[in-house]
């Protein structure tokens, strides 16, 4: 679902920026920038500045707002995206004063040929005679009808192709950039989720080796205080494996919350363990035995929520690999 | 339920205190559960607190409901653009009696004081309150006197008049320990405040006295005896110096927020029955022990961006101690509880 609005949004914006310079393709043939200027062009709408500017300035100002909303709608940034993001105003009527300077000057130069030069025989054989008059005397030539602008369409179009290039540059840069973006993001996905990670396939599997690697430091490691934080730390690491990984700034509260609210873990059990994890890491209370008791009924209640899950699943998918819990 | 001067609390003990004050409090100030506890633990912590919100939420309710449960002796300056460092700290007058020069304590000779609207006095009023409260003494014509303990100033700050007003400076700031916003009530709860207010036909709820300036010094005591594990230490200093390296902030906060976060952290472990600071109480805290302390760059302004919002980035960029300790965990020798 997410990945169909992210494509619509793509397309959207493809649109706009052909549909810009389509537009700027069309400011160009109205003042026949080609020709020359805008203000020495011979289009219909030729030296009509203020039109021009307010155009440019109805595209760029909602482009600019567009713009900062989705920057501050960030909720984080690195400070590579802060830089990036600070630019954006200034960098935005650099484009539109870029943009306005650029069809006013399009077409200065001229291309039209040099007029053509009587060849040197003819006029060496043809010198101190007269040329015949004609009669009627003849008109000078007309290269376009009287009141009609010329259009030099060559020059328009490769300003067009010019235009259509630049576009198709940066929405392929833009494209190749999400890609690599969206590539680096595969396999793990927002909140620490592992991409792929089947609630119902791995998780309890590797929660099941989780409470066995618990029980294993409970029994066998003889200081309580050490015996609870290996325990925690197994379930931890069984966690990340089932999907829910810890990112680096989570406390075990918050990696305790994610945990539950995904269904991986009971909610009593697993807070009294997270509890006991806390006290046994940043206190120095002797730790005693009853608290390894307690752990180790946490740790059963993980067991037999897990069990449980796995006979739901057996009984809605049919009998699966044995989970020995 | 109070406890004599000598008495030593535990942490749990002043835990338990600390929630009956808040609950006494809370039939008054209603809604604001976590403003309250915000406020609480900065009282425990020894500090001074800011509120900064706008008009009619309720500031000088929450500060004189305060000084009423905890049995202080409470005085309320409202500042104002005329009023002078000698109307805050008290000067000597001319006893015509004695022919002598006597001094007149002021406002700020008292257990809390709330210091009102704080931005709309000039810089050389708010420096004399702030000398108070940093040094908890004020001299006056050469002779240095001390506050009472506990001495705690509650000031309000109205964020949103400009004309008329002097902002705090950053250096003043620091000297708060904390800064709380209340914020609007959800409307079920604020349609539940004015029921309240239809029921008990008065103004305000009577509250009733639950503690004295000595007990509150004992559940501060029992601050002392929540311990801070080495690397929770190295994750505080990692906050600080990332607000420092933040490119967003131009300065970042001093070591003073440093040690506001300890002290803060181990309040809320007060608060939550513990004698431990785990990493929950250091990010729970972070924001209104820090975001008062930095500066922004200026151009931040135009992007809406506030300090509360580069903080919450930082609390959620910096990593919190790993799950394993780096050192075996040192083992406190079995000791008496203290307290009753």
């Amino acid at each position: 679902m997410a990945r169909g609005k992210d494509s619509s949004r793509i397309g959207v914006r493809v649109g706009a920026a052909l549909g810009a310079a389509v537009l700027l393709g069309l400011a160009a043939v109205a003042m026949n920038a080609a020709k020359g200027t805008a203000l020495a062009g011979d289009g219909p709408e030729k030296g009509k500045w203020g039109l021009l500017a307010f155009g440019i300035l109805v595209l760029a100002i909602p482009l600019t707002l567009r713009a900062r909303r989705s920057q501050d709608a960030l909720a984080e940034e690195t400070p590579a995206q802060a830089r990036i993001s600070s630019l954006i105003v200034p960098g935005f009527v650099l484009m539109a004063v870029a943009t306005f300077v650029g069809i006013a000057v399009l077409g200065t130069q001229s291309h039209q040929p040099p007029p053509l030069q009587p060849p040197q025989g003819i006029s060496a054989a043809t010198q101190g005679q007269q040329a015949p008059t004609s009669y009627p005397p003849e008109q000078p030539a007309r290269t376009t009808p009287p009141g009609q602008p010329k259009i030099d369409f060559k020059s328009l179009f490769y300003g067009f192709l010019w235009l259509l290039a630049i576009a198709a540059l940066i929405t392929l840069a833009v494209l190749v950039t999400r890609w690599l973006m969206a590539r680096r993001r595969t396999g793990e996905g927002e909140d620490g989720v592992v991409i792929g990670a089947d609630a119902g396939d791995g998780t309890e599997e590797a929660l099941a080796d989780a409470v066995q690697a618990g029980r294993a430091a409970l029994a066998d490691d003889p200081d309580p205080r050490t015996a609870i934080i290996a325990c925690y730390a197994a379930m931890e690491a069984s966690l990340a494996q089932g999907g829910i990984s810890r990112r680096k700034a989570d406390t075990p509260t918050e990696l305790l919350q994610r945990a539950v609210e995904s269904e991986l873990v009971q909610g009593p059990a697993a807070r009294s363990l997270t509890e006991l994890f806390s006290e046994a890491r940043y206190s120095t209370h002797p730790m005693g035995e009853h608290q390894r008791d307690q752990a180790r009924a946490a740790l059963e209640d993980i067991g037999a929520h897990l069990a449980a899950a796995a006979a739901a699943t057996e009984a809605v998918h049919g009998p699966r690999e044995e989970i020995e819990i | 339920m109070t406890a004599s001067v000598t008495d030593q609390l535990t942490p749990q003990q002043a835990g338990v205190r600390a929630h009956a004050v808040l609950d006494e409090i809370e039939r008054a100030v209603v809604g604001k559960r976590s403003a309250l506890e915000l406020v609480m633990l900065g009282v425990l912590a020894g500090g001074h607190v800011l509120i900064e919100d706008l008009p009619g939420l309720g500031k000088t309710l929450l500060a004189r409901s305060f000084a009423t449960v905890l049995g202080l002796d409470f005085r309320r300056i409202q500042f104002t653009p005329d009023l002078l460092p000698s109307d805050v700290t008290g000067a000597p007058f001319y006893d015509q009696r004695t022919g002598e020069m006597v001094f007149r304590p002021g406002p700020v000779f008292a257990h809390l004081l709330l210091a009102d609207e704080i931005n709309r006095t000039p810089p050389k009023t708010q420096a004399a309150l702030l000398e108070a409260m940093a040094e908890a003494q004020v001299s006056v014509d050469g002779v240095t006197r001390e506050l009472p303990k506990p001495f705690v100033v509650i000031a309000t700050d109205n964020p949103i008049e400009y004309e008329g007003t002097y902002a705090l400076p950053e250096a003043q700031l620091d000297r708060f320990l904390l800064r709380v916003r209340m914020g609007y009530l959800p409307v079920a709860e604020e349609a539940a405040m004015l029921r309240r207010r239809l029921d008990r036909s008065a103004p305000e709820a009577v509250l009733n006295t639950l503690s004295n300036p000595g007990e509150v010094l004992a559940m501060r005591d029992a601050l002392e005896r929540v311990e801070v594990n080495a690397d929770l230490v190295d994750y505080v200093v990692a906050l600080v110096d990332a607000t420092r390296r933040h490119a967003q902030i131009q300065v970042g906060a001093s070591p003073r927020g440093g040690l506001a976060l300890v002290q803060l952290a181990r309040a809320r472990a007060v608060m939550a029955g513990r004698d431990f600071v785990v990493p929950e109480d250091v990010k729970a805290v972070a924001l209104p022990a820090l975001a008062h302390r930095i500066t922004l760059k200026p151009e931040l302004w135009v992007r809406r961006i506030s300090a509360d919002d580069v903080i919450a980035g930082v609390v959620q960029s910096v990593p919190t101690p790993q799950t394993t300790p780096q050192t075996a965990p040192q083992v406190a020798p079995q000791t008496a509880p203290v307290g009753a």
